[in-house]
């Protein structure tokens, strides 16, 4: 790296992964479900920043990087729509929205 | 000291932080809140990329509407302060660990993978391009997703319904 200051390839890299593993820190820990779901649209944008850092990094002049990211958000938006549907649903039933008590499959 | 530079670096800086405020916020509305911030951050951490297209695309749909759609399930919800129980020490123990060491793989593989260091372009596909790209080589991606879309919305309603 020829300064540390200027943003290279790596500094995206480094990054992404920094908001990978917040990401994967708050899946794991949130205890509310819709918590758990914000998490996860960290994951989902860690991954679009390594697509376009890409992109703009080794392959300028084509286009693959940004229709992935692109796509990512679609699906994502999906996603999230299924997921909060899905929690809201269970919250009529269960009236609660905390992963830990909702255990009626437990044995 | 160049302008890209400056940028980068405090819109990363932002980002991480509002990330560690959507994660360790004991208020599921403040995590919302810090999370349209993140995603803001990260458009404009995409524009820093020279990606237009990509970075109101992300304003607008996720920052737009998923922020709203988290939102409302948070209003629907009910309960918004985390209710004060025993911290669960050995998962978050066990969770910081199991980030940290996803980090530090990431990280190597980021140091020692990119060898070329590759030049960045002067600027990336433009939006006619993206946009003659979703009728050519891309359409069949394109299709695919406006059926996922619709199967989504029409789920999310019907999950969503009240009974009766």
């Amino acid at each position: 790296m020829s300064s540390v200051f200027a943003p290279t390839l790596t500094h995206y890299l480094i990054l992404s992964a920094v908001l990978f593993g917040i990401g994967l820190f708050g899946v794991i820990t949130r205890r509310n479900a819709i918590g758990v779901l914000m998490s996860i649209e960290l994951l989902f944008n860690a991954a679009n920043i390594n697509f376009v850092a890409m992109n703009r990094y080794l392959a300028p002049s084509g286009l693959a990087g940004q229709m992935f990211a692109l796509f990512v958000i679609t699906v994502a938006a999906a996603e999230a729509a299924v997921g909060l549907a899905l929690i809201i649903a269970i919250y009529r039933n269960v009236k609660t929205a905390y992963v830990d008590e909702i255990n009626l499959l437990k044995w | 000291m160049t302008a890209e530079g400056i940028l980068f670096w405090g819109l990363a800086v932002a980002t991480v932080a509002l990330a560690l405020a959507v994660v360790l916020s004991r208020n599921i509305f403040h995590s919302a809140l810090a999370l349209a911030a993140t995603l803001g951050s990260v458009a404009g951490l995409y524009l820093v990329l020279r990606a237009e297209f990509v970075a109101v695309v992300q304003l607008l749909i996720y920052v737009g509407a998923v922020v709203t759609l988290v939102i409302f399930a948070v209003m629907l919800t009910g309960r918004v302060q985390e209710t004060l129980r025993q911290p669960q020490f050995n998962r978050h123990v066990g969770a910081g660990g199991l980030a940290a060491l996803i980090f530090v793989a990431l990280t190597i593989q980021a140091i020692r993978a990119t060898g070329p260091a590759g030049v960045p372009g002067a600027r990336l596909a433009s939006v006619e391009e993206i946009g003659r790209g979703f009728m050519t080589e891309w359409v069949l991606p394109f299709e695919v997703v406006s059926v996922l879309l619709l199967a989504a919305l029409v789920g999310a309603v019907v999950i969503a319904r009240k009974d009766g």
